[in-house]
């Protein structure tokens, strides 16, 4: 019989600090349906949040080295916060003793079944890599593109269940998917490899073609993030003197990305997270939806749009009111060719919403989950920063992701020219150029008049976009 | 000494030794960053990969190409290009020139430069001498994010430019001075100056804006308002005197829908609304056309 475990026990269960965090307020009995245990399992619905309750279980037999947990949300950390939730609850002793739930029932025959079988299990081909690392590997139904990252990086994170579950179509697709995947990583650091060994010199490089053909091997193994920084990386051939440089940072970036996406298994797990989503394997919403949110007064700073091969890309960037230092977040939306994105957030206003974030190593994108009530207006914008905090803000971002692209900051400073028609910006603190590509240098300089202003921008290797200003009693929209 | 004089000193020779640590790092990383790009031009196959200096080394990411020079080189550039990307820290601030004069005028309402901001952006610009001859008497300085269109677009109209400078303020003056694609020729401005002052002067008022309202709906009941007409009905509906503006928008919205007249009436209504909200903006202190 399983002895009921510390509150302290189980938090050491935890795949990392975030969940752990993030289970202690599931812990309420206000939470759960129908929450019970037996000597061997506990078992519980967990109803807060989403409109179909998750089924969650804990096989707490020890005879196989350690719990076993079964959930039916999309979370890929095992065990996800609503098992720790509900472990917690149960080491509060909130849980009573109760006849099994079916879904609870089925699943511990199933695995008790397994436990026996387990040899003849192992042997499954797509299951081989996943599973050989542990006997006892619990059992998560986990998304299908979360399956694909654990084919693709050797997966011990989040294993594949140990079949019966999913459906063996479903499991193909995957295995397929990675298999794919992996190979348009190998190709991509194939090419890198060739042209530095032919060096950056070479006619060829400055040829689109070039670039073009690897983009679309890259489209074709469905690593579409990966084809969108192909291209944007031959924007920079010849774009200036030691546009060498530029390509060189890119392509070694490209290469740890291919080689980071290879491996993800010898990664942390945020940082595995955050080179999946960079490599072009897409995270469902509903996974995300499936976080828990960071809840806040967020103002709606800056957006920016780019074109992305045929697609729209709208990059809404959000900044915590309030507190210091600001939390930044990025909310993205897509418009078909010749579509216009509808512009969802009003720049210059607030809402007070949940913001759920991505997986990565840092939190950046983030999808806005319920919003309360409606924008109010803001036209203060969010906190500033000198120009050197903002690129220490912007340094921590990126040697925790170095290929994310753009880092939002907020500045109070002067715009000011230093000649052939560059401009910076710059405080006490020292100043950062404007990007070449920035065509709203007059109306910035008309508002600022020569003093500080509240500027929001993308800070990127290009320099700085400004996006917004924050003026007396308006957001102007660059 | 005291103990925390000591204290203060020791914590400024620890920060000048972290500063000295982090110099020669960035030396360091410039200094390997250059070698890597080097060999990178000119290809692993021409040129033999220096030995990466102290800390930069890289773990090789491939086992099965551990002899490869060109894959080594993007293990170590991508280790660079990181500590460059994260650790690039401001350039020295630049000296700024001199500020604006101060303007003493109240900055112009959010809600009027949005006007002016879509009468720029070709909506209803009909109304545009109206807005400038109010704002001229409200007081307010012109919004400054539109200054430059504005100046802009004063280049190809002289008169435009006049009405544009007799509200700009030193503000503008001072902008085209900083941004030298901004400047226009004086001379230019000047030459039309007598000729062009008017031409940019709202329309006066009919002497029976009720007579011209009734008009305009009468225009629709008999289908005439067509969108070839439209041009001429919105002059008048520009030029009409303020009372007469709420019964205009009401009729418009209560006049017969048609499909030759629907695009005018739209049109109208837009024109009609944007002038009501205008003059609720920049209320007249007495009658724009008072101005000399």
């Amino acid at each position: 019989m399983a002895i009921r475990p510390t509150p302290d026990q189980v938090l050491s269960l935890a795949p990392d600090l975030s969940a752990a965090a993030a289970a202690a307020p599931l812990a309420v009995p206000a939470a759960w349906s129908a929450a019970g245990c037996d000597d061997s399992a506990i078992w519980g619905a967990y109803i807060a949040a989403a409109a179909e309750p998750y089924n969650v279980a804990v096989d707490l037999s020890d005879d196989v080295g350690g719990p076993a947990y079964r959930c039916n949300c999309p979370s890929r950390k095992i065990p996800c916060k609503h098992a720790l939730g509900l472990l917690l609850l149960h080491a509060n002793g909130a849980v009573a003793p109760a006849r099994r739930l079916p879904f609870a029932d089925e699943w511990l025959q199933r695995r008790a079944a397994r436990i026996r079988g387990l040899e003849e299990a192992e042997n499954a081909p797509q299951a081989a890599d996943a599973a050989a690392s542990d006997a006892s590997v619990p059992t998560h139904d986990g998304g299908e593109q979360g399956s694909a990252a654990d084919a693709l990086g050797g997966g011990s994170r989040a294993p594949q269940p140990l079949g019966g579950e999913i459906d063996p179509q479903r499991q193909k697709r995957q295995f397929e998917r990675a298999q794919r995947m992996r190979a348009g990583l190998q190709e991509l650091d194939r090419w890198l490899a060739d042209r530095i060994r032919v060096g950056l010199a070479a006619s060829e490089l400055g040829d689109i073609e070039t670039w073009d053909r690897l983009a679309a091997r890259l489209v074709d193994a469905q690593c579409g993030a990966l084809a969108n920084r192909v291209r944007r990386v031959a924007t920079k051939v010849g774009q200036h003197p030691r546009w060498h440089e530029d390509v060189l940072e890119e392509m070694a970036l490209l290469h740890a990305l291919a080689v980071g996406a290879q491996h993800t298994s010898a990664l942390v797990p945020d940082l595995a997270d955050g080179v999946h989503v960079a490599t072009g394997l897409t995270v469902a919403k509903d996974d995300v939806l499936a976080s828990v949110p960071s809840t806040a007064l967020w103002i709606v700073a800056g957006e920016s749009r780019t074109r992305e091969d045929k697609i729209t890309v709208q990059r809404t960037w959000l900044a915590s009111a309030g507190a210091t230092p600001v939390t930044w977040a990025m909310v993205l939306a897509f418009g078909a060719f010749g579509n216009e994105v509808a512009t969802e957030f009003a720049v210059g206003s607030a809402l007070d919403a949940d913001l759920h974030w991505y997986p990565g190593g840092i939190n950046l994108r983030a999808i806005v989950g319920r919003v309360n009530g409606d924008p109010l207006p803001n036209t203060a914008g969010p906190a500033s920063t000198t120009i050197a905090d903002a690129l220490l803000n912007a340094g921590w971002a990126l040697a925790a992701e170095p290929w994310v692209e753009r880092y939002p900051l907020c500045v109070m400073a002067v715009p000011a020219p230093i000649g052939n028609g560059r401009w910076v910006l710059t405080d006490a603190t020292g100043s950062i150029p404007i990007a070449a590509g920035c065509s709203k240098m007059a109306e910035i300089v008309a508002v600022s008049g020569g003093r500080p202003i509240r500027l929001m921008g993308e800070w990127s290797v290009d320099g700085l976009l400004p996006l917004t200003l924050f003026g007396s009693d308006q957001a102007i929209v660059l | 000494m005291s103990d925390a004089a000591e204290g203060v000193a020791r914590s400024a020779a620890e920060e000048d030794l972290a500063r000295s640590a982090a110099e020669d790092l960035a030396r360091s990383a410039a200094e390997e960053w250059v070698g890597l790009v080097t060999v990178a031009v000119l290809g692993t196959d021409r040129r033999p990969l220096p030995v990466a200096r102290a800390g930069w080394g890289a773990r090789s990411s491939s086992p099965t190409s551990m002899a490869d020079p060109a894959v080594e080189l993007l293990d170590r550039a991508a280790g660079v290009a990181t500590a460059r990307r994260a650790g690039r820290r401001p350039a020295p601030a630049v000296p700024m020139t001199d500020p604006a004069p101060d303007d003493p005028r109240p900055p112009c309402p959010p809600a009027a430069a949005n006007q002016l901001a879509r009468m720029l952006g070709g909506q209803h610009d009909v109304l545009l001498p109206e807005w400038f001859a109010r704002c001229r008497l409200a007081g307010f300085q012109l919004p400054h994010h539109l200054l430059p269109t504005l100046l802009l677009r004063g280049r190809r109209n002289p008169a435009f430019d006049i009405a544009v400078r007799a509200v700009a303020g030193g503000r503008a003056a001072w902008l085209a001075e900083a941004m030298p694609e901004l400047r226009i020729k004086a001379a230019a401005a000047a030459a039309t100056s007598v000729a062009g002052t008017d031409a940019f002067l709202p329309p006066r008022p009919p002497p029976d804006s009720g007579a011209v309202v009734a008009a305009i709906v009468g225009a629709f009941h008999d289908r005439s308002a067509t969108w070839a007409a439209a041009a001429q009905i919105r002059l008048s509906v520009a030029a009409l005197d303020p009372t007469w503006l709420p019964p205009l928008i009401l009729e418009l919205n209560r006049a017969p829908f048609h499909a030759v007249t629907e695009r005018t009436r739209v049109d109208l209504l837009g024109v009609a609304q944007l002038r009501d909200e205008m003059i609720r903006q920049m209320p007249p202190a007495n009658s724009p056309h008072a101005v000399p």
